[in-house]
């Protein structure tokens, strides 16, 4: 017995590398295992040695775990990918695995030196993930659910907004874009709403590197506002410098950062340098963007009024046009296709004591439609060094640059796709300017949609930097202090403008806005750790800590109206203008600790407590304490099924946490106004809101379980998730009678409880050296319930102006639940007429109007979010071959289509210009009974009254078509949608050799392939009140989601 | 280890001594406290909310008068008065009670004089147009959420009218103490001038007797005793005059509008035109309105929808009277006083009647700047020189109605007599009626934002139901 002798250099590295990864567990039991074996190697033993690198880009990968299966002999890879191994005779096979790669399996043979590439792993859930201040764990002593998608899916899918590449990835988090055009931003939300308030905010915390960064969205004229779709802020970010994205979903993963993660976090790791030989990398990718979904419209019937032709009218309610008459369709006129360009050059490299990353991304987008583009400019350098073995500095500065055009969108009736709606077919929209530069316009209630594109946008330019610096020092192997500082600062620059030509120009004769807003939030976190074997088998790890919070806003606005000149851009030529400044600030002192205690690698327990102090609570209540616990349970370790190759692994887990929530600031008392100068003079007035002089904090309070499984030798794992969250005490305007004096009081009220269910399976489906096939799904179902309203509230309604469609929050509701208008049939069980459509005069009745009932009176007609969603991911490799596949789908709830209810009739500028007011002229019997008794007392008859339909008769009439679910819009808007389709091609090493590359990949990528949905009109997903709104399901008003097809080139050397 | 001994210590000291500073400051910069707010910067609001106010009465609703049509309210759809509830609510009644309160605990009776004024005049607007109304319990924030609604009734016989006589007498009282308060400033209608104001209060009452009338006719004579202490002239007028780049709202919504959402309706149009009860062109006809082409002008038909008159070429433009950019928004004038007085003394006293119907008709011609000349043609036109014994309450109703063209007052006046058509001559319904039953409008549906947010609601009938001043 010649214990570990043959094994000391091995013995060596791997002692370093537990010292720089004291965290893992996994390699720390390693380690013990070598211990042990060790002793019984025999003497015979031969040395392997290797290299192992990236199957994608022929770098070393550093730190591969090099293990013989079964004996528990292994070393780890060096800072240039290198390995050397003894092996004894009969030991012939070779497992090599890394955290984000494929295991892979080798026969040694007679060979003493081996090439290992490693491919990486698109969708394997990580053994190591990130948790909460960036603390790295190993994925199996967590007692609540954390979720990370690494780099490669986030990169594969060239989405210029990251969060975009999230899409139908993780289970529990719903993710929606508010429009296709260029630099729109998208909106997240994790389990779930947790408020009752339409105004708030239910995005998570987002946190770069440690430090947490804005993902604000400043919606332009406010949340509701929907003329624009601002970009929110995480879209700055370059995807390109991603490394990994963490969500943690529940307060249980998150109750660490505190207050402002109330709605969970993202965690967000960007790469850094790797020590080793400097690796550059460039990246470049061109696009075909087009809209691939739109409404049907008419191309038949002219512009008029009841089939009198009228060439003013802005109707298509005219005579049948004249065959051979060139028509034209709204949306292939409008609609172009957009192109993108993605440029991005990386550099890394460094040694064992100094590293540096660096890169420089951008992107040329140019939109779909007139006048919308996007350029983006990101340049990041990250480095870290360490001075000695104790001490560790690190820093990162990240500056971005934006600037992008869109023009007016939104709700109301003044934006580029409402006009293009409502165009007459025979009207050719791309004529639309005289030649003294005056607008071509046919009626004077339509606006041309390329004039009002040009002349109706606004310009958002964007400059940030975000920075951060961090230092660690070990004071012994088992007690470390980490001190991180950061900032992240912003100013936006906004430009509108509508021209004095334009029709909405007629009441202010041109109206500009000039708005600067500034953002900047300083972070300092303080993280003292340390963790030691209690007894044996018995380890604690605890954390305190310390995080104070910095957020100064400010946003200056200079806007007017009344051009002096007609074509000079600027607020300077202005006749009446005001500005206005609104300056906030907020601050968050916060103190923290983490115990974590695991017993024997079968028993995890990790309790929390966070008190924080926030500036914008009332003093006596502005310190609040929240504790977490989680438990796991690794019951395979009891049952001592570690090594059973059909059930692997087995764990279950539970967790309760609380986090609270502050307010915004000033949302306490009340204040007065100053008003714009009139006649030389400005008043003041009191504001309509009035805020709680007891305002508490909200909290949020949730129970997760879940259970995580792994079988055949973990290459199939099962996570499931159930999770209930009440948030209770909201802070939430109540919207009041304006008879108080108010239009709302700001006070604590109302509970929403969200509970969620999350499956994950993934499975290695395919495993060998020359052909993988991985698959992953997940599946997500969401219910919601409001427990109880603020006190003498009833009912929050958004949009009461249109009482047909319209959400509704109440006791026993849903957020986003629809109350509204149906066609009226026989309700009457004992009726062989029952459930038939009531007909009054022929036509089709709306509402049970023909008894009389109320407008007030309306039905619950559907929901706004999903009964389920679920994403499917497959990525096959072979050889050097890539191709990975994503679907989602949604099934289940209601989108209200704002573009279709412009598509009908005549009523509130509305024009049937759609398909479905094809059918004119003639006349139908409607399939119904009519109501021959009284309206207490009804008696029905069949219906057999021919009646004609038309425009006037039918489409624009309210009580007979155009008010009722079945036709204003409303509609089910499930689907099933190929998110993404990534085929690559890696050239092997050996094809490189002549070429100044060590790697080159090509690859074509799609998003938005193909989808189906029974949803009529424009792509289903959009957000018609901007993203954060926390208003959902309304849609059909911004440029719709578009279909990308991308061609890029991955170089590295 | 030494050196980051000491950075932990500052920083340590760095923490402890800024935590206070660093959670003190939730108090907003950039908005005005309670107590820095003073009348003289309320009162300017003030008068802007009332102006913006009778606007939001008569942006929508006079089409029920049928000065203008096109919209689908004018069809007799639900409408609940929207832009007259939200500026009365939000923000003139919260800031004329504020600028009272202020005042009385100043003594500045100056100052609650004019605010109780503008306050009784606009919640007899409102009261006219919904009947029940928020007053006694309304404005109390968060010390009473569901406000219960006064009944008209309340408010004729008790609100409106303390609220006159307490603005009669807190005008006529001394200056206040206070030097800072002892002249009126940034009064924009009368620059300060409390003699005007008394005037401008003694024409609301007018207003309020002529209207309780209908339910007692011996009130007339309170009437007339308060229009002939109101305004001896136009330039007396209760109205709030607007700027080139602060335009008058009416310039915004429908002068200055390429997309025009109402245009003048043939009843009034063919009242200027000669073609109805006065045989005799109008000198208002273009003052009023725009004509387009040569034809004769033509107007909208009451109840159909803006586009679907082509034979319409009338518009109302910023080069109209009303919807210029500098155009007063009027509240209660002169001319109106005459009216009041020509209808209050017709049942006792012809030849009164008759020389205040003319003061009006001249008033109003001469006010929107009518040549003198054709003035003089108009007034000499037998249709109109009818003669005190010739006189008819049409004569002065229909007058009335020209002088008040785009004032929800003449809504008012027409429920009043219940849209008798021998009155308004030629009058009709509009051409779609969507309340059952086909009646005359008669009130407000009750205001959209109400339902869902007061619990304390009215019962209220459709708006075919007549309200209780008019029965």
């Amino acid at each position: 017995m010649m214990a570990g002798i043959a094994v000391t250099a091995p013995d060596f590295l791997i002692t370093t590398n537990i010292i720089r990864m004291k965290n893992d567990y996994r390699i720390f039991m390693l380690l013990l295992l070598l211990v042990c074996s060790g002793q019984y190697a025999l003497a015979q033993e031969r040395i392997v040695r290797g290299r192992v690198t990236d199957a994608t880009d022929n770098n070393a990968v550093v730190g591969a775990t090099v293990r013989v299966p079964g004996t528990g002999k292994g070393t780890v890879t060096d800072v240039d990918g290198q390995f050397s191994i003894s092996l004894a005779p009969d030991e012939n096979r070779l497992e090599v695995s890394f955290v984000g790669y494929l295991q892979e399996v080798l026969e040694v043979g007679n060979r003493s030196y081996l090439e290992v590439t490693l491919a990486q792993d698109l969708e394997t859930l990580s053994e190591v993930v990130v948790t909460a201040f960036g603390i790295k764990q190993e994925r199996k002593s967590l007692g609540y659910s954390v979720q990370e998608v690494n780099s490669r899916a986030i990169q594969e899918t060239n989405q210029p907004n990251p969060l975009n590449a999230l899409k139908g990835r993780v289970s529990g988090i719903n993710i929606t874009s508010s429009s296709g055009a260029p630099g729109a931003g998208a909106d997240i939300v994790i389990r779930g709403i947790n408020s009752l308030n339409p105004n708030a905010n239910n995005q998570p915390l987002f946190v770069i590197d440690g430090i947490p960064v804005s993902n604000e969205t400043n919606l332009t004229g406010g949340r509701g506002g929907g003329n624009f779709t601002n970009t929110n802020r995480f879209a700055d970010i370059n995807p390109e410098d991603i490394e990994t994205i963490s969500i943690l979903k529940g307060p249980a993963a998150s109750a660490l950062y505190g207050l402002r993660a109330a709605n969970g976090a993202v965690i967000i790791t960007t790469k850094s340098g790797k020590a080793g030989k400097t690796v550059f990398s460039f990246k470049t990718a061109y696009s075909f963007d087009d809209v691939y979904r739109t409404p049907p419209m008419q191309d038949r019937y002219s512009r008029g009024f009841r089939g009198r032709f009228d060439p003013a009218d802005y109707r298509a309610d005219g005579p049948p046009l004249p065959d051979g008459t060139e028509t034209y369709n709204q949306w292939d006129q409008l609609f172009e296709v957009g192109h993108q360009f993605q440029n991005n050059f990386s550099f890394s490299g460094g040694n064992d004591k100094a590293t540096f990353y660096g890169s420089l991304g951008r992107l040329d987008q140019s939109g779909v439609m007139p006048n919308t583009s996007f350029e983006r400019t990101n340049v990041k350098i990250v480095g870290s060094l360490k001075p000695s073995d104790k001490l560790t500095i690190d820093g990162s500065a990240n500056f971005i640059n934006s600037d992008g055009t869109t023009p007016r969108m939104g709700v109301g009736a003044a934006g580029v796709i409402s006009y293009a709606t409502r165009y007459a077919p025979e009207i050719n929209m791309e004529d639309y300017i005289n030649p003294d530069g005056t607008p071509v316009r046919y009626s004077t209630q339509l606006e041309n949609p390329f004039y009002f594109a040009e002349n109706a946008y606004q310009d958002e330019t964007l400059n940030r930097i975000i920075g951060n610096l961090g230092l660690n020092y070990a004071f012994t192997d088992w007690l470390n202090v980490d001190y991180r500082i950061g900032m992240d600062n912003y100013a936006n620059e906004r430009f509108l403008i509508a021209r004095p030509p334009l029709l909405i120009s007629g009441a202010s004769r041109g109206s500009i806005s000039e708005d600067f807003l500034t953002y900047r939030e300083i972070n300092s976190n303080l993280l003292l750790n340390g963790q030691g074997e209690l007894s044996e088998g018995l380890t604690l790890s605890v954390s305190l800590g310390n995080q104070i919070t910095s957020i100064n806003t400010t946003n200056v606005s200079g806007s007017g109206t009344n051009f002096i000149l007609p074509t000079f851009n600027s607020v300077n030529n202005l006749g009446q203008y005001t500005v206005r400044s609104f300056p906030s600030e907020r601050n968050i002192i916060g103190v923290f600790a983490d115990a974590k205690l695991s017993f024997r690698e079968t028993l995890f327990l990790n309790v929390t407590g966070r008190n924080d102090w926030s500036s914008t609570l009332p003093e006596a209540n502005r310190s609040f304490f929240y504790p977490s616990v989680s438990l796991g349970y690794v019951f395979t370790e009891t049952l001592g099924l570690g090594n059973n190759s059909i059930l692997s692994f087995g764990k279950l887990r539970a967790a309760y946490a609380e986090v609270g929530k502050d307010a915004s600031p000033y949302m306490i008392g009340n204040y007065y106004s100053t008003q714009t100068p009139f006649r030389g003079v400005a008043g003041v007035q009191r504001d309509l809101v009035i805020g709680s002089e007891d305002l508490k904090p909200e909290r949020t309070k949730a129970y997760e379980f879940g259970v995580d499984l792994a079988f055949v030798d973990n290459r199939i794992r099962l996570d499931a998730t159930y999770a209930i969250q009440n948030s209770v005490d909201q802070i939430v305007p109540i919207p009041t009678s304006r008879a108080t004096g108010f239009t709302s009081y700001v006070a604590n009220a109302g509970e929403i409880q969200n509970r969620v269910i999350e499956l994950l399976l993934d499975g290695a489906v395919v495993r060998t050296e020359n052909f993988g096939w991985n698959t992953m799904l997940n599946f997500t179902r969401l219910r919601s319930e409001v427990l109880s309203m603020p006190e003498g509230v009833d009912v929050i309604t958004f949009q009461p102006e249109t009482p047909w469609v319209k959400q509704r929050i109440q006791t026993g509701g849903r957020p986003g639940d629809w109350y509204g208008w149906e066609l009226s049939r026989v309700e009457d069980p004992g009726s062989e007429f029952n459930g038939r459509l009531v007909i009054v005069d022929g036509y089709p009745n709306v509402n049970d109007q023909w008894k009389g009932t109320a407008l007030s009176e309306d039905r619950y007609i559907g929901n706004a979010f999903p009964d389920w969603e679920a994403g499917w991911n497959n990525s096959l490799r072979y050889k050097g071959f890539n191709l990975s596949f994503l679907f989602t789908t949604r099934q289940g709830g209601y989108a209200f289509d704002i573009n279709r209810r412009l598509r009908y009739g005549a009523a509130g500028g509305e024009a049937p210009t759609g398909s479905e007011t094809d059918l004119r002229n003639r006349l139908v019997v409607f399939d119904g009974v009519t109501n021959i008794g009284t309206v207490d007392e009804p008696q029905w008859v069949e219906n057999e009254l021919a009646v004609p339909i038309g425009v006037s008769e039918l489409y624009s009439q309210a009580f007979r078509y155009r008010l009722a679910r079945e036709f204003n819009g409303f509609q089910d808007a499930s689907f099933i949608r190929l998110q993404n389709v990534s085929f690559s091609y890696t050239m092997p090493a050996s094809l490189l050799e002549r070429l100044p590359f060590t790697g080159i990949t090509a690859s074509v990528t799609g998003n938005n392939l193909w989808m189906t949905s029974p949803f009529i009109g424009f792509d289903p997903e959009q957000s018609a009140y901007g993203p954060g709104s926390n208003v959902y399901g309304y849609v059909g008003t911004n440029i719709p989601a578009i279909r990308s097809i991308y061609l890029s080139l991955n170089l590295t050397f | 280890m030494k050196r980051l001994y000491y950075i932990c210590c500052v920083l340590g000291i760095l923490l402890v001594s800024s935590c206070d500073s660093l959670l003190n400051v939730n108090d907003d910069p950039a908005r005005v406290s309670a107590e820095e707010a003073t009348l003289p910067t309320l009162l300017p609001s003030a008068i802007r909310a009332s102006a913006t106010t009778m606007y939001g009465a008569a942006q929508y609703g006079n089409q029920y008068p049928q000065y203008l049509a096109g919209q689908a309210i004018s069809q007799y759809t639900p409408y609940g008065f929207d832009q007259l509830w939200r500026p009365l609510y939000s923000e003139a009644l919260p800031t004329l009670q504020d600028i009272i309160v202020r005042a009385e605990a100043a003594e500045a009776y100056n100052y609650s004089g004019i605010a109780k004024t503008l306050l009784g005049l606009l919640l007899m607007t409102a009261t006219d147009v919904y009947g029940s109304i928020p007053y006694t319990q309304a404005n109390q924030g968060t010390g009473n959420l569901y406000p219960c609604y006064d009944t008209m009734q309340e408010l004729y016989e008790e609100h409106i009218i303390s609220l006159l006589n307490e603005a009669i007498e807190d005008l006529q009282k001394p200056a206040p103490e206070l030097a800072g308060l002892r002249v009126v400033q940034n009064d924009y209608i009368y620059a300060g001038d409390l003699e005007q104001w008394l005037k401008a209060a003694y024409a609301v009452r007018a207003r309020y007797y002529l209207h309780l009338a209908n339910r007692n006719p011996e009130l007339l004579s309170n009437a007339i005793a308060d229009a002939e202490r109101s305004f001896t002239s136009n330039a007396d007028d209760l109205a709030l005059t607007y700027e080139e780049q602060n335009a008058n709202p009416w310039f915004g919504f429908l002068g200055n509008a390429t997309n025009k959402i109402m245009r003048p309706s043939s009843y009034l149009v063919d009242l200027l035109a000669g073609r109805s009860a006065f045989a005799v062109e109008d000198p208002r006809l273009t003052v009023y309105m725009t004509k387009t082409g040569t034809a004769e002008a033509d107007g909208i038909t009451p109840g159909e929808l803006i586009g679907s008159n082509a034979q319409a070429n009338v518009d109302v433009t910023a080069s109209t009277w009303h919807a210029s950019a500098e155009a007063p928004l009027e509240m209660i004038t002169y001319a109106e006083m005459q009216f009041i007085l020509a209808e209050a003394y017709y049942p006792t006293d012809k030849a009164a009647a008759y020389a205040a119907y003319l003061r009006g008709i001249e008033a109003s011609l001469s006010k929107v700047g009518v040549a003198p000349e054709d003035i003089a043609a108009f007034m000499q036109s037998p249709e109109i020189a009818v003669g005190a014994e010739n006189l008819t309450i049409s004569d002065i109703m229909l007058q009335k109605y020209l002088a008040l063209y785009l004032q929800i007052e003449t809504w008012t006046d027409m429920r009043r007599y219940q849209y008798d058509p021998e009155v308004y001559i030629d009058l009709e319904k509009p051409i779609v009626n969507q309340i059952p039953g086909n009646p005359w409008i008669q009130r407000s549906n009750i205001a959209d934002d109400e339902p869902g947010v007061n619990t304390c609601l009215p019962e209220v009938p459709d708006q075919g139901v007549t309200l209780w001043l008019f029965e």
